[in-house]
């Protein structure tokens, strides 16, 4: 009997570890080739959804680490971004650029980068999530984040944020001759 | 009915029937606790910067997503606080129990207990400054979960030579299947995610993923003269889909088994080298090892064409 439950254990476990795949799957399908359009959901994308939803799988799943996906880098490996700081003194001089806040380690600089996943909204959302209250948060986060760089800087009493898409040429540009990476302005904080 | 009770009696065989050797607890127990303890010594300068009052953004703004059930590290401290205890001293003691906890995991002392511990801790770091995770992240908590399921200071640990206590005969196998199991589909699904996108197909995303602009820092590797003989790219995007796809396949093939894992391994050093994703690449090496480096004797393969190429009979290592 006790091998019975222990099974019932793992075979739950495992069911868990398939539809969070299976949801992530999903996700990154229609996340890239229907970003812009309205769709359908499949049955089995919405069962995936109220399954991970549910408050004692998602209780359980972010606890244990088992919450995420395993679609690294696709369906497609996404655009990152340069967030440029300039800092100013009062007369509107500028002092400094700088391109992150002060670290001391590089595993610091990867933390630091992971946050750059949530402004990929700002790009790829339709028009109307893009006017939602989420597209503000996404500015505050933005702020707080000048605001940071601005404490760090002795000297320096205003902190412009340009948040850039970094465009590397693709194969095809790259072989035409365009050898350079291009910078995309997306947001400006002041 | 008889069928039914034959393929459970073929399941229950396959998670319980001991055929593996103890070395991979020891192994996963002293390489998780020390990959954890250098990934939070790598950071631990920063700390405030990502988990304190301090952080970069604001922990309460980071917290609007989160349900109200998550125990972050901005709650226990603000619980501390109502104590009068101030968030240096709280931070100070988290720091200590963090370095305290990875230590008696890479030792062998109460590993199952001092495993669960450092997951709560962990968790509450992490997801409480969710916009600086990443995938490492994640795999240290499942790391830490199935510590928590292995006997892992059962061998190999200060704890038995203390105590000078003979191992208690544990069967390990059906949390050892599963994080096999675990880990074949999560390949898959990663192979298989790639398969969707064209671009993998094509060797854009390769190309990409070389250029990010924060990867390939650390060594400046000139991929340029790739433009010019593009099917390497091609070559390579192929490769990891099916190295990653078809994972669940050939890695439980005994012939295939090391060779498969070696592939996979070769990947994720090329991920460290080239992206610099040192400790993601180093957890991924880990589970590979621990899950099919200490197979002495691999799930046989019924079908007869493939048994005669692939079955390779090891004898059964008792414990």
């Amino acid at each position: 009997m006790k091998r019975k439950w222990q099974l019932f254990g793992i075979f739950l476990l495992l069911f868990m570890v398939f539809t969070i795949g299976l949801k992530g799957t999903f996700d990154g399908y229609y996340g890239f080739y229907y970003d812009k359009e309205e769709y359908k959901k499949p049955f089995i994308y919405e069962l995936s959804n109220k399954i991970v939803e549910l408050e004692p799988v998602s209780m359980f799943t972010a606890y244990t680490g088992f919450d995420t996906g395993y679609g690294f880098f696709a369906p497609n490996v996404a655009s990152d971004f340069v967030l440029l700081f300039e800092l100013q003194d009062a007369n509107g001089n500028v002092l400094e650029e700088r391109i992150m806040p002060e670290f001391k380690s590089k595993e610091s600089i990867v933390r630091y980068t992971s946050v750059f996943n949530m402004f990929m909204d700002k790009v790829v959302s339709s028009k109307k999530k893009s006017e939602s209250q989420y597209f503000k948060y996404l500015d505050v986060v933005l702020k707080q984040i000048a605001k940071s760089v601005l404490n760090e800087s002795h000297g320096a009493t205003k902190c412009t944020a340009k948040l850039y898409l970094y465009d590397y040429p693709t194969l095809d540009r790259y072989i035409k001759g365009e050898k350079t990476d291009n910078l995309i302005l997306i947001s400006q904080i002041k | 009915m008889e069928k039914a009770t034959i393929l459970y009696k073929k399941i229950e065989n396959f998670f319980f029937e001991n055929k593996g050797n103890a070395e991979f607890l020891g192994f996963f127990r002293i390489s998780i606790g020390t990959m954890v303890l250098l990934h939070f010594l790598s950071v631990i300068r920063d700390f405030d910067k990502f988990f304190s009052s301090k952080s970069i953004v604001p922990q309460d703004i980071m917290s609007v997503f989160h349900p109200g059930w998550l125990l972050t590290f901005s709650k226990i401290t603000h619980f501390f606080e109502s104590f009068g205890i101030a968030e240096n001293t709280v931070i100070l003691g988290a720091k200590i129990m963090f370095i305290g906890l990875c230590i008696n995991i890479i030792i062998g002392f109460y590993s199952r207990m001092s495993a669960f511990l450092l997951l709560l801790l962990q968790v509450a770091l992490l997801k409480g400054s969710s916009f600086f995770i990443y995938g490492v992240d994640f795999f240290t908590s499942m790391s830490l979960f199935y510590l928590i399921l292995l006997p892992s200071d059962a061998y190999f640990s200060v704890l038995r030579f203390i105590f000078k206590k003979k191992a208690k005969e544990v069967n390990f196998m059906p949390v050892k299947r599963m994080f096999q199991i675990h880990i074949s589909m999560a390949y898959f699904f990663s192979g298989f995610d790639k398969l969707l996108g064209y671009n993998w197909r094509n060797g854009e995303s390769i190309w990409k993923a070389i250029h990010l602009p924060y990867a390939n820092r650390d060594f400046n590797f000139d991929f340029s003269w790739m433009a010019d003989h593009s099917y390497i790219l091609i070559i390579i995007g192929w490769s990891t889909v099916i190295i990653e796809m078809l994972y669940p396949v050939f890695v439980w093939i005994p012939k295939t088994q090391k060779t498969w894992m070696m592939l996979t391994i070769s990947m994720h050093l090329g991920i460290a080298l080239v992206l610099n994703l040192y400790y993601f690449s180093a957890i991924m090496i880990i589970w590979n090892l621990t899950n099919f480096y200490f197979e002495r004797e691999s799930v046989p393969v019924k079908f007869p064409l493939f048994k005669r190429w692939f079955y390779k009979k090891y004898n059964p290592i008792g414990i």
